[in-house]
């Protein structure tokens, strides 16, 4: 029986998605908490997984930060968080999930702008997303 | 031409520890060519519907491995479609059959799944999304959030998706002795199991189950035989948030308004059907999604159904819910039990609703009894 590791050429290709979504907020349409989950989701007891309706419209199903209960009506913002359970033999697999945003942007042009000059919400500073993306980009150079 | 299930066959579901995957191909098999009365030299070709063979069983040649049961190696060949290869087997089939290159083929549906934890079948599953996978959702989630955004928007409630949960088991206890769970169960047991995906609880979803059924159709003529009069496939987007629909399936509505055309007949005409009851909420969106009751009412249609004012057969197995789903013999296993029931004179118009992942693919039958053809 194989079960294939996200952890491989296929992860490095999602991770370009990742620029255009960190910092992109966006509404909960509905939300439910994941109990029973996967084999290398065990460690998680239990996480959120919503469909998002960003502010230009476009919607996609993403995850909450483990730990984190989220409604439906919320006001998130995507951040760069760990995905899984990582070992001594795979690389730390980050990915996109979503954390409250305690307000709407004012102008949602802005966002990309603004992306580079504060703090994610749930502490993760620029920097770190920052140079993990430019390390994501430089791999595919 | 017409196309007539000239004999079916069923294997017990359920977590059959001493068969393999096939053991559990050859039984069915044996099964149907012993109900059709049919010599095996007459099976033109095989058609074997399986999902995760690979993954479960590490056997990734099955046209191969079941022609092999057939002393006369027919061309055998595999259709995969997540939860909906049955329905696409049969679909492939009966093409074949139209096309006029075989006149008698055996589709077979089977998987064998629990020597698996439920972890790794999860797992296994979920390689019937795509983006979403990656973004650490499981098909209980997918479809809990389905039931949260049906109930914000129609008021359904947890105890009409556990209405469904009692009623399948209800129907296995009393219907199917070849179905995974003889048990009734009432809907305090459901809203008190184990919470999967809010709103879904662990008897709100079908199990993990081993299985085989197997079906002959033949554009022969068999007397009284069931008689394929209606076909419908469907697909929608295969990532649920791009879709227009997030309270229903494009894919069903598509699918069974070919099939309904093709048969000429409509949704109030069926009084028999075996529903993709994957989860709870699932059989809920089909009653709307095949115009047995109006968007937003599958909740009280499932009310009417248990307390019975309403009359109609759905899921006279056990569904996908107690039968059991081992995911490539699901859709088989429909048509195989619709036909068995149509002989025995239960219903005269039958219709099958084969679910694909989370709707993205959708196959519908419509069989008639064959009496009256």
């Amino acid at each position: 029986m194989i079960v294939f590791r996200t952890t491989s050429p296929k992860y490095v290709r999602q991770s370009k998605d990742w620029k255009s979504l960190i910092g992109k907020h966006g509404t909960v349409l509905a939300v439910t908490h994941i109990s029973a989950q996967g084999l290398e989701l065990t460690s998680q007891s239990s996480y959120p997984l919503a469909l998002v309706e960003f502010t230009d419209k476009t919607k996609q199903v993403l995850p909450g930060i483990h730990g984190e209960t989220l409604t439906t009506g919320d006001q998130i913002t995507c951040v760069l968080r760990k995905m899984r359970a990582s070992n001594n033999e795979f690389i730390i697999e980050y990915g996109i999930k979503i954390a409250k945003s305690p307000t709407p942007p004012e102008n949602p042009d802005l966002q990309g702008n603004r992306r580079n000059s504060r703090q994610l919400p749930g502490g993760v500073s620029h920097g770190a997303t920052g140079n993990l993306n430019s390390r994501a980009q430089k791999s595919h150079k | 031409m017409k196309i007539s299930i000239a004999g079916q066959g069923v294997t017990r579901f359920g977590e059959l520890w001493d068969k393999s995957l096939e053991d559990l191909g050859k039984e069915a098999i044996e099964k149907a060519i012993n109900n059709a009365h049919l010599e095996p030299k007459h099976i033109n070709a095989v058609f074997v519907a399986n999902m995760a063979a690979e993954q479960f069983d590490g056997q990734a040649h099955l046209g191969a491995l079941f022609s092999s049961s057939l002393p006369h190696h027919p061309p055998a060949l595999r259709v995969e479609g997540a939860c909906a290869s049955g329905g696409l087997a049969m679909l492939a089939a009966e093409d074949a059959l139209l096309s006029g290159r075989y006149n008698t083929v055996l589709v077979l549906g089977v998987e064998k799944m629990t020597d698996h934890s439920n972890e790794v079948v999860t797992e296994v599953l979920s390689g019937a999304a795509d983006r979403e996978r990656e973004m650490l959702s499981t098909f209980p989630g997918l479809y809990a959030l389905v039931a949260q955004l049906h109930m914000q928007r129609y008021g359904t409630t947890p105890e009409q998706l556990a209405a469904v949960a009692v009623k399948n088991h209800h129907n296995a206890v009393l219907h199917n002795p070849l179905a995974q769970f003889h048990k009734e169960i009432t809907a305090n047991d459901v809203v008190n199991s184990l919470m999967v995906a809010n709103p879904l609880h662990l008897l709100d979803c079908s199990p993990i189950t081993d299985g085989a059924a197997a079906v002959i159709l033949t554009t022969k003529k068999v007397r009284n035989a069931p008689v394929i009069i209606g076909r419908g496939h469907g697909q929608d987007s295969l990532t649920f948030a791009d879709r227009k629909l997030l309270t229903g399936f494009e894919a069903t509505r598509r699918a069974a308004t070919q099939a309904y055309k093709e048969a000429r007949v409509t949704a109030t005409d069926i009084n028999l059907a075996e529903l993709h009851d994957c989860f709870t909420i699932a059989e809920i969106v089909a009653y709307e999604d095949l115009g047995f009751c109006p968007e937003g009412k599958g909740g009280s249609f499932v009310e009417k159904l248990v307390d019975g004012a309403n009359k109609k057969h759905m899921n006279h197995s056990g569904g996908l819910k107690a039968c059991g789903h081992p995911v490539g013999a699901t859709g088989v296993k429909q048509i195989a039990y619709l036909s068995s029931l149509l002989r025995q004179g239960v219903g005269h118009i039958a219709l099958s609703h084969n679910v694909g992942g989370l709707g993205a693919t959708s196959v519908i039958h419509i069989l008639t009894d064959g009496r009256s053809q």
